[in-house]
């Protein structure tokens, strides 16, 4: 009995140490304001991510030799060439940025402001940041890829997963155009139209230039 | 014989990053301070001048100050107080 009650205050407190946690990481990225730039980095790299895909599998397609193994290893090799580089990228910038701007507060303050909320907060942006840099690209670029991941398993025909994959790569964009019709509380179906029109002059631009 | 400090206004100059429901809320948690008002006087680019009364029973001044540091906020001038004999 006694070792009930200890095991659940244990869980209790473990339960709200961890609500402690993320309301302390809320209250950072409310501080940092990183929604906003977050957002805007999840849009650009996603679409990269996206576009890259749809390149890499026309690129194959005029090339004449799909082989599902070279498309998922190049595309694997990609995005995670994409998501290193986002993740390095957007957290050494954004480490500049927001140290310019702690030392901007701290020149107005007068004050030294190590250990404060103010650059926990600025840690917490650079890591968050850096991470949906990091993340999104490979999410739209696996999207993309799960295609030709079926067809190594012999699940679906190479062609399909051609067709399939340029297909879901003109989705993504689409999609991520309509996010930001939402977000820009703007007509949803013209941004998404706009980004899959981007997506589809790329894929025209491509089949043109190996002349189909 | 030992003083308490019971209310004590302030003026300060906090960055605007900090939200002033933030700033009240870390102040509530300081030893002795029951209750935390705050007014903002002033805006500039970069900061505000707010007016802070801290009321309690017996309020722990320098742990008020350094959460106001960690909150990126600094005291200018203390401007009322009000303390009293403890014991």
């Amino acid at each position: 009995m006694d070792n009930d009650t200890e095991d659940s205050s244990r869980l209790g407190s473990a339960i709200s140490s961890v609500r402690k946690s993320i309301a302390q990481l809320r209250q950072y990225a409310s501080i940092s304001r990183v929604e906003e730039i977050s957002r805007r980095y999840f849009v650009i790299n996603a679409y990269d991510g996206a576009m890259t895909m749809l390149g890499i599998v026309i690129g194959f397609h005029v090339a004449g030799n799909v082989d599902p193994r070279l498309v998922v290893g190049a595309g694997l090799g990609g995005s995670l060439a994409m998501g290193v580089s986002g993740f390095t990228g957007a957290y050494l910038s954004e480490r500049a940025e927001r140290q310019m701007r702690l030392k901007d507060i701290e020149r107005h303050l007068f004050t030294n402001l190590e250990n404060s909320v103010l650059e926990s907060a600025s840690n917490f942006a650079a890591v968050w940041v850096a991470l949906v840099d990091g993340a999104a690209p490979a999410i739209t670029a696996f999207v993309s890829l799960s295609p030709f991941i079926l067809a190594l398993q012999g699940l679906i025909s190479v062609p399909l997963a051609v067709l399939s994959a340029v297909a879901l790569s003109i989705l993504s964009l689409f999609v991520l155009g309509a996010y930001l019709g939402r977000v820009s509380k703007e007509n949803i179906l013209l941004y998404g139209l706009q980004t899959s029109l981007a997506g589809g002059a790329t894929a025209g631009l491509l089949l043109l230039i190996g002349g189909f | 014989m030992p003083a308490t400090l019971n209310r004590m206004v302030v003026d300060a100059l906090k960055s605007r990053d900090i939200p002033i429901i933030e700033l009240s809320k870390a102040l509530c948690e300081v030893r002795g301070i029951g209750e935390v008002e705050m007014l903002v006087m002033e805006v500039d680019a970069d900061t505000e001048t707010v007016k802070i009364v801290f009321k309690g029973d017996d309020v722990d001044y320098d742990a008020a100050v350094e959460t106001m540091r960690q909150y990126g906020t600094v005291i200018r001038s203390i401007d009322e107080i009000s303390m009293s004999k403890s014991g």
